[in-house]
């Protein structure tokens, strides 16, 4: 990071931020605006661009779009969520109306395509400036008493105005601030105060202190509530309300609500808005509501206006409810999501089963069926049916997993006596079917301490893993190494490989190598990170080619292309997963001290 | 019965094509398989079946539903038979028993829930064929 701090002649009339990777367009502007007056910080990378907004007082940010293989526009949102005052000016090389219609969106302030007319930069700056300082109500901060240009930040409070506001003593507020229980931070030997954190804080104690039963009641709401009057406007409201809308009170109250909630200029139709029902009608309205956060995420709000009658009966105001129910929505489409995901992938694979088992039993069909498919066909149902009892057993333990009640008691184990010989004795017709042979290849046999169900289940996942991405007539190699310290357990596969963009995140749930082909729920592989974490262990995959009999992976395959002189497209791919998990070191006799090989042919 | 009718089945479950395929030869029937749209549209230039049976989900960028409007776009295919199948469940939003037929959004001739009994696709596939 770079930091061009010279000081300017005169005193600064503003703070800078420039985030772009042309250095060329950086020193040209920075120069340029230092010129002219103003401070000028730069970012060269996104983190440091986000703690400088953060921590430092930034008036404007030039934001380039193509910054660092970032596009801008998507950086937008996370610099409002962080400070929404700041205005934004957008430079952009390309000039399609793709990119100016995207950057608008965003609600941006100026957007500037390069080469950049400085003229047209001195005054975007100069004008996102005045902005900045201007109040909503027209009003500039320059000409408020006691507030320059200087403040930065009309927020920003020291202890005096803090004690102007709050009626308290100085001493007072710096002993509460010293307890922490004024919002405060101290700068050097300074208390600073943000004004609406303060006003916030001389409103719930104020709350706390009154006879108000009714405002009083409004604050231990978890909904927000705001009162509307027959313009629109809000009279007021609780925290909740103002929590939901990530909005300052002082922006709220007085404003017209469908501004505030819908952000819309005009009122909302008499037909689809609640609270105008609710004026027209006098009786309680309950609606849904979609809004949108700045992020363009959707809320999903129940909406239910309270029409208030005075002493005439007659309704001046209605009390709006806004019930945030986004959470139990997405949770109930994400269930909805998962079970029908399973129910269309354990259909799929009981196809097959269903298919060859109802054609031996009819009678018809199956006279015609020689010896040798019969049994072929036995074991093709066979094969799915072990691959949906591992889905749902896979299924079952992540759940449980998920839940933190997944047990794992860990004792000594034989592993090669409980974990491995039952595990490939289970895949034998697998192996059968598809012509596979396993190879085991173990420096010793040690006991291990872990809990042998759960590696059992590991085990198989990833033996499972290998047989169904894994070519026909080739061989599984699975190594164990048993260390000091440590135990590894590793599984080589020649097939399908694993595809170069979901190497990274392979381990997340319901990720698979591919939707098609081969059946599964993306759970395994999930499972086995599971286990491998509660051993204080690790998991690792890693994908490639086969080429000379050797296998070399991706990222080396790339680097050194020129040297292979072969086509990517006819080579053959290999998996190998290692699962390293913590071994207490349980000393035990050593049955084999050379290094051995067993064969199981399938 | 006809023994000489082609039948020409795209899935991309290899399990349940190699089963299916010997259910329908073992009714007298010609089967040809594929694994994809890309490869069934190939087949289809070179030979043509008596009935397509086709399934809903493939490939992501082909999916069963625009490959059988494709083929009953194409007048060189547009009068074989086709029969889907699925295994999205029937209570689904998604009214299957109500799409099939709609030109606009299922042109076929008619369509099978997964898993099938053998039994029942050999009658289904009687029908379409009119054997």
């Amino acid at each position: 990071m770079a930091i061009i701090t010279g000081k300017p002649a005169k005193p600064a009339q503003g703070r800078i931020l420039i985030m772009d990777s042309d250095q060329e367009t950086v020193e040209k502007l920075s120069r340029f605006l230092r010129n002219e007056g103003y401070w000028v910080k730069r970012a060269e990378q996104t983190n440091r661009f986000f703690e400088k907004i953060k921590n430092e007082q930034i008036d404007v940010i030039i934001l380039a779009v193509e910054a660092w293989g970032v596009k801008g526009f998507d950086l937008i949102p996370i610099i409002k969520k962080i400070n929404r005052f700041v205005p934004i000016i957008v430079t952009s090389a390309d000039d399609s109306m793709d990119v100016a219609i995207r950057v608008r969106e965003q609600g941006v302030f100026f957007y500037a395509i390069k080469p950049l007319d400085m003229n047209e930069i001195r005054l975007a700056v100069k004008n996102a400036l005045n902005r900045k300082f201007t109040f909503r109500d027209g009003t500039s901060a320059v000409h408020r008493k006691g507030i320059t240009v200087s403040d930065y930040e009309d927020e920003i409070l020291d202890l005096t105005q803090a004690s102007e506001i709050l009626k308290l003593s100085k001493k007072m507020i710096s002993n509460l601030a010293y307890k922490g229980e004024i919002p405060a931070s101290k700068i050097g030997n300074k208390w600073l105060f943000i004004r609406n954190q303060l006003l916030e804080w001389l409103r719930i104690t104020a709350a706390g202190n009154q006879k108000n039963y009714g405002t009083l009641i409004l604050e231990t709401m978890d909904e927000g509530v705001a009162v509307v009057d027959r313009s629109l406007r809000i009279v007021s409201c609780n925290t909740a309300y103002l929590q939901s809308l990530d909005v300052p009170r002082d922006r709220i109250v007085g404003e017209y609500c469908y501004r505030v909630s819908h952000r819309s200029e005009v009122p909302c139709d008499v037909s689809t808005c609640p609270v105008r029902k609710a004026f027209k009608t006098n009786h309680p309205v309950k609606s849904m509501h979609i809004s949108y956060d700045d992020e363009g995420n959707e809320h999903y709000c129940d909406i239910i206006a309270l029409p208030m009658k005075d002493k005439h009966g007659k309704v001046n105001q209605v009390l709006e409810v806004v019930r945030d129910n986004t959470e139990l929505y997405n949770l109930h489409r994400n269930l909805r999501r998962i079970a029908n995901f399973f129910a269309i992938e354990s259909k799929k694979t009981l196809g097959p089963v269903v298919m060859d088992i109802s054609a031996l039993i009819d009678r018809d069909i199956s006279k015609n069926i020689p010896i040798a498919k019969r049994n072929e066909m036995l074991l093709a149902s066979f094969c799915n049916l072990k691959l949906m009892q591992d889905m749902i057993r896979n299924y079952v333990i992540s759940y449980i997993g998920e839940t933190g009640e997944l047990q794992c008691n860990k004792k000594s184990t034989d592993v090669c006596k409980y974990v491995i010989t039952p595990v490939i004795k289970q895949f034998q017709p697998l192996l059968r079917r598809k012509r596979m042979t396993i190879e085991i290849d173990m420096n010793e046999s040690r006991s291990v301490y872990c809990d042998p169900d759960l590696m059992k289940i590991a085990f198989c996942n990833l033996i499972h893993n290998a047989i169904k991405y894994g070519a026909k007539n080739t061989t599984v190699n699975c190594s164990l190494c048993f260390n000091r310290s440590v135990f590894e357990i590793t599984v080589f596969n020649i097939g399908s490989g694993i595809p170069h963009d979901k190497l990274a995140d392979i381990f997340q749930p319901f990720t698979r190598y591919s939707r098609y082909r081969i059946r599964g729920t993306g759970l395994g592989l999930h499972v086995v990170k599971m286990i491998a974490e509660m051993h204080n262990g690790t998991v690792e995959a890693k994908s490639g080619y086969i080429i000379d009999g050797k296998s070399v992976d991706y990222d080396e395959f790339h680097a050194y292309k020129q040297l292979y002189n072969v086509f990517e497209k006819n080579l053959k791919r290999f998996a190998k997963f290692s699962l390293k998990i913590a071994n207490r070191g349980i000393k035990t006799k050593e049955v084999r001290n050379e290094s051995s090989k067993e064969y199981f042919n399938g | 019965m006809n023994p000489q009718k082609n039948i020409l089945m795209v899935d991309d479950d290899e399990d349940f094509l190699v089963a299916t395929k010997l259910v329908l030869e073992k009714s007298g029937y010609n089967v040809k398989t594929c694994m994809s749209a890309k490869e069934c549209i190939a087949i289809l230039k070179s030979i043509k079946p008596d009935l397509i049976i086709l399934d809903v989900m493939m490939e992501s960028d082909h999916s069963g539903f625009d490959l059988c409007r494709e083929l009953k776009k194409d007048s060189d295919t547009e009068n074989i038979p086709i029969l889907m199948l699925t295994a999205i469940d029937q209570k689904y939003p998604l009214n299957f028993a109500e799409a099939a037929g709609d030109e606009a959004w299922l042109p076929v001739e008619d369509f099978v829930d997964k898993p099938i009994e053998a039994r029942v696709l050999v009658e289904r596939v009687h029908r379409l064929l009119k054997d």
